[in-house]
């Protein structure tokens, strides 16, 4: 179904927390203040990588209008966070690894004092040798980073003999993928408030994507139970992976328990830039062999990524690398192998798409190139190795079937984008600029939502009918713009058949909402509707009997309905959810714990639920400059019913303009392991103008017979297949093969001279 | 506002009245002053410390002299340096005359942006956008320096090695546009690649003037390119081989290896100079290829 506006009809729901965003009325985190509040400001590493021999602070301690001054010795708990593992410091002892390394952190009267007081702080630095890529880390003579040595994590996976197999095949292509150290750019940098009552209970107002992950790393950091912190985590200017991990929390939380004061930190964007977390690059070389009737026969792939200076997320991004290399594709032999290195450039973490976007490049990219040699055209090369809806996951796992794979392959094929360039025959010129290319491309995605085997992915959440006669659903998870909110409460209308105004949603308060895991890898909406499959029949059943017993009705006669429990064919409600509440004195309310659907087999960091996509774009190259433009996109994306159509719609235009920002522009340089963008003035992420292109999704909603799994998140998937349908249409259009992004006009710029489009010769 | 215990951080700021006044302030102060129009460009260039902070500021804003955009002697439109660039874009003046002025400026910075930052301050930057268009139009300044009110060509000012390092900028005089009826069609181009769409510094910028006579001859040939940090350049060897001559295919390449071999392009860690000379050249060529009578037979 093409989705939008029109075809959603009455499901258009706009959004609850629409209207204030827009208008920038919503006050998010980093907006709140309280009396007497201090500001916070960190002192980051100005190396690299060195040893820190001293740290003096009593210049800055004696500066007027500062409060404390912290550096690692005031850290009562476990000096260190990480969300797998444990190995980054809240304030350097001895040694950083990245500019972004914390040595000190101070709270005064003013940003302005507080930044004057970090100059004052004499740091003195024996600088070591700066590992600033995954190959000088991996040499023999290089630094060790951490005590384990420079790799943080590897992979293997292995079936049949693919050194053999190669030998079988009619075509085999090898080649090596660079992709860019893209940052999240959010508009909402790091930041928040943090403030201790009178009775020792620390709250926590600050971005994260998992309030609950972040109470247990400050309870060990604090050493404070962890029911002595509340972490509230919503409303948020954008995450995408980015917040996820601590980032300014342990320095608010220290400096107020200091000072006994209300601390605001908010990072400036240089701060975050320095500090914060970036996606993964990544070298995946390929080598990947068809044989005569294009059957994928044997493939093997190298994945090195620049985890950066600690590990946080670094080893599951990795598997999920691992598990993507083969896409949704049947190949008998395979070898993947994967490292995660460390070095001194930032640190590399989560990023919507996970690993994902790195590895779907390159094999997009290696079929591309399979067709151009076989002479089997880039569309049918895919369509003969097609994954059947019960074969087993990348992994050999077991999966939910699917037929994601053929659905969205076949709706690109006859969507209007996909037409109208077979009816050009793939060739098109602009009269009078012969210098202009036009092109086609397409590629397509399988993509794992939840956490994969191995880690648990517990959720749940509660719902209830609250003393003020509103049906109260609760969950911990955050709303950081992918709508959540109004996911959440077309859910609830619908099983209820009641209107928004007879719901209170509660959601990123570890106080008030019970434990729905993180808001990552595409989980949440299949987590709320698992709770929710379970808690509406509860509460429903009990209302009714409440109603009955209030009425003298029978109970089965007796809905849910707008304003509150009707007769099946009644005019109005017999009695509302507020008269209701008062008889039932919110006693009615039930909490369910769920795990998001796991496959059964232990394959680490395998899925279980997969969804699909496809891309298919037009782009215009302008050879006298090399500058790429895309004119039309379509993407198909099969993740079951869509529950919220602008939501949806959002997502994977979102999701979208991140990956056209990923080909064609975004990469956090550095070097000798500096950033050279420190700025949004020279990080270039797409604007409107960027992103003017026509836009259609198609969506296929339509699950394999008894699927109880229901809607699939679709957060990550709009990221996913972008870039080689890019760069597959820059192919088509200069004969240019792109390895490594973003694009680079350099590489698409050609002499005028001898330039022919159609008709004219230049 | 001197914060308790932080040094004198913050500039002075002075709002001369007259132009002298402006001027001496700057001379007596020497580099410890400097001249403000909108402060968009200084503001990047505190924040990311390739400039200090200054002791005193010099407001323009209250210069009756530097406002204010209308006809001058000679058919020329004259523009006040603190007019914004979206004043003049939204001048009918300067829109009828030099619609590739136009055209620079509406591709600088975003619009917040615009509404401060001043055509002065874009000159003054040396390497702003809008030069290579300014110089193509064979703009004229005047400014006060040494003293006293001068006026020039704007080519003469930016390249004279005894310029005061403490000049005022006060007004840009653009030519008249050259009657479309009278002899062929104008050659007039503007063009600005960057790494994106909207919203970026320059990799390269490229402006072309001149005419194509209806008896086919090129007359009156100015390019110019610039663009990242490279100061605009006349590309005299390319205007040198068209000149007094005509349009033909070799000529044009002849004129893309003139640009490629003149043109000092800037190099950073996102394009490096051998790409820019080469857009430069097929920037130029294009459109010189473009012209339409050069491709009837
Ligand atoms: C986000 C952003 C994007 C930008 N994008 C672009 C772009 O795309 N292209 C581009 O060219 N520039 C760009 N700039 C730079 C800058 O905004 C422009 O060059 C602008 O025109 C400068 O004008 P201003 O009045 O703000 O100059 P100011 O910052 O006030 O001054 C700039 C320099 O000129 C001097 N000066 C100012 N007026 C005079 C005068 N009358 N006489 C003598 N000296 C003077 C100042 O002392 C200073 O050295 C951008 C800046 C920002 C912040």
């Amino acid at each position: 179904m093409l989705l939008d506006k029109s075809t959603a009809g009455a499901r258009w729901h706009l959004r609850p927390d629409g209207m204030e965003k827009v208008t920038g009325r919503l006050r998010y985190l980093t907006d709140l203040k309280a009396p007497g509040m201090l500001y916070g400001k960190v002192l980051r590493s100005a190396m690299p990588h060195a040893q820190l021999v001293s740290i003096r602070t009593a210049r800055a301690e004696a500066l007027a209008g500062v409060h404390a001054v912290l550096t690692h010795k005031d850290v009562p708990g476990l000096n260190r966070f990480g969300i797998v593992i444990p190995d980054q410091p809240v304030l350097c002892e001895d040694r950083v690894r990245y500019v972004g390394d914390a040595i000190a952190a101070v709270a005064a009267e003013s940003p302005e004092i507080a930044a004057y007081a970090l100059s004052l702080i004499e740091v003195d630095y024996v600088p070591l040798p700066v590992v600033d890529s995954p190959d000088a880390a991996l040499r023999a003579e290089a630094p060790m980073l951490h005590p384990q040595g420079n790799v943080l994590h590897r992979t293997h996976y292995a079936r049949g003999d693919v050194e053999k197999a190669f030998h079988a095949c009619a075509y085999v292509v090898e080649a090596t993928y660079r992709t860019p150290r893209q940052m999240h750019g959010y508009m909402e940098t790091e930041g928040g408030l943090f403030s201790w009552d009178a009775d020792g209970r620390l709250t926590v107002q600050a971005a994260t994507q998992h309030g609950y992950k972040d109470r247990m790393q400050l309870s060990r950091i604090l050493a404070v139970p962890e029911e002595r912190i509340r972490v509230i985590s919503s409303p948020i200017g954008g995450s995408f992976g980015g917040k996820d991990e601590l980032n300014v929390q342990p320095y608010g939380a220290l400096l107020a328990l200091r000072t006994g004061k209300p601390v605001k930190i908010h990072h400036t964007r240089r701060e975050s830039v320095r500090a914060g977390l970036k996606r993964h690059p990544m070298e995946v070389t390929m080598k990947t062999g068809i044989d005569a009737d294009g059957k994928l026969v044997a493939h093997s792939v190298r994945i090195i990524a620049d985890t950066g200076a600690y590990a946080t997320l670094g080893a599951p991004v990795l598997n999920f690398a691992t598990e993507h290399a083969m896409g949704p594709y049947r190949m008998d032999h395979v070898l993947v192998e994967g490292r995660s290195v460390f070095t001194n450039n930032g640190v590399s973490g989560e990023f919507r798409g996970f690993g994902g976007n790195q590895v779907i490049f390159a094999l997009e990219s290696q079929l591309d190139r399979l067709a151009a040699q076989s002479g089997i055209p880039p569309w049918e090369l895919r369509r003969r190795n097609l994954r059947q809806p019960t074969d087993p996951g990348p992994l050999g796992n077991t999966v939910m079937p699917t037929d994601g794979a053929a659905q969205v392959w076949q709706e690109i094929q006859t969507s209007k984008l996909w037409q109208a360039a077979e009816s050009e025959g793939g060739e098109k010129h602009v009269p009078g600029r012969p210098w202009l290319r036009l092109g086609f491309g397409a590629a397509m995605a399988m993509h794992g939502s939840g956490l994969g085997y191995g880690i648990p992915d517990p959720g749940g959440g509660r719902l209830g009918l609250n003393a003020e006669g509103k049906l109260e659903a609760a969950f911990s998870f955050e709303e950081f713009g992918q709508g959540i909110m109004a996911t959440l409460e077309i859910m609830l209308m619908e099983l209820f058949g009641c209107d928004a105004e007879d719901l209170h949603l509660m959601i990123g308060d570890t106080d008030k909402a019970p434990h729905s895991g993180s808001s990552t890898a595409s989980r949440s909406t299949t987590i709320a509707h698992l709770t929710l499959s379970e808690l509406h029949p509860k509460l429903t059943a009990a209302m009714l009997v409440a109603a009955a017993e209030a009425s003298g009705h029978d109970a089965a006669c007796l809905v849910t309905g707008r304003g509150g429990i009707w007769l099946e064919d009644g005019e109005g409600p017999i009695i509302s959810y507020r008269e209701l509440a008062a008889r039932t004195s919110g006693s009615l309310c039930y909490e369910a714990a769920v795990h998001f659907p796991v496959t059964p087999d232990p394959v680490t960091g395998a899925h279980f639920l997969y969804t699909c996509t496809a891309a298919a774009v037009r782009v215009e190259v302008d050879t006298r400059s090399g500058t790429v433009r895309v004119l039309e996109q379509a993407h198909a994306v099969a993740a079951g019913p869509v529950v919220n159509p602008m939501g949806y719609i959002g997502q994977i235009e979102g999701g979208a303009s991140m990956a056209l920002g990923y080909t064609l522009m975004e990469d956090a340089v550095m070097e000798e392991a500096c950033y050279r963008t420190e700025n949004l003035d020279t990080y270039m992420l797409p604007t409107i103008a960027d992103s003017q292109a026509t836009f259609r999704i198609h969506a296929i909603e339509e699950l394999p017979p008894g699927d109880p799994y229901g809607p699939r998140g679709i957060g990550e998937v709009g990221s996913v297949a972008l870039a080689p349908a890019i760069t597959a249409a820059i192919y088509r259009a200069t004969g240019r093969r792109i390895d490594r992004l973003p694009v680079r006009r350099e590489d698409l710029i050609m002499r005028l001279a001898g330039q022919t489009g159609g008709e004219e010769t230049l | 506002m001197v914060l308790p215990g932080l040094p004198e951080k913050l500039p002075h700021v002075a709002l001369p009245r007259g132009v002298q006044e402006a001027w001496q302030l700057k001379r007596s102060l020497g580099e410890r002053a400097v001249y403000s129009g909108g402060g968009t460009l200084l503001r990047t260039q505190w924040e990311n410390q390739v400039q200090p902070v200054p002791f005193q500021l010099i407001a323009l804003d209250r210069l009756k002299m530097l406002r204010g955009i209308h006809v001058s002697d000679g058919g020329m439109v004259e523009v006040g340096a603190m007019s914004t660039l979206n004043e003049c874009i939204a001048d009918p003046l300067l829109t009828r005359s030099a619609p590739q002025l136009i055209q620079a400026l509406r591709q600088i910075a975003a619009p917040a942006v615009r509404n401060l930052a001043t055509l002065g301050g874009n000159v003054c930057s040396w390497s702003g956008d809008v030069l290579p268009a300014l110089l193509a139009l064979d703009a004229e300044v005047s400014v006060y320096a040494e003293g006293k009110q001068l006026r020039l060509p704007l080519d003469a000012w930016l390249n004279t090695s005894t310029r005061d390092p403490h000049a005022l900028l006060c007004r840009i005089y653009v030519p008249p546009a050259a009657d479309g009826a009278e002899d062929g069609l104008s050659l007039a181009m503007y063009a600005k690649v960057g790494r994106r769409q909207a919203f970026t510094a320059s990799l390269v910028t490229v402006a072309v003037a001149g005419r194509f006579t209806k008896n086919g001859t090129v007359r009156g040939i100015r390019i110019v390119a610039g663009g990242g940090g490279a100061a605009a350049q006349r590309l005299t060897a390319a205007e040198n081989l068209l000149e007094g001559g005509q349009l033909s295919k070799e000529r044009l390449f002849a004129v893309s290896d003139a640009i490629r071999n003149q043109y000092q392009a800037a190099s950073d860690a996102f394009a490096g100079a051998e790409y820019r000379a080469e857009a430069a050249a097929n920037l130029v060529a294009a459109h010189l290829w473009q012209i339409k009578d050069f491709k009837a037979p």
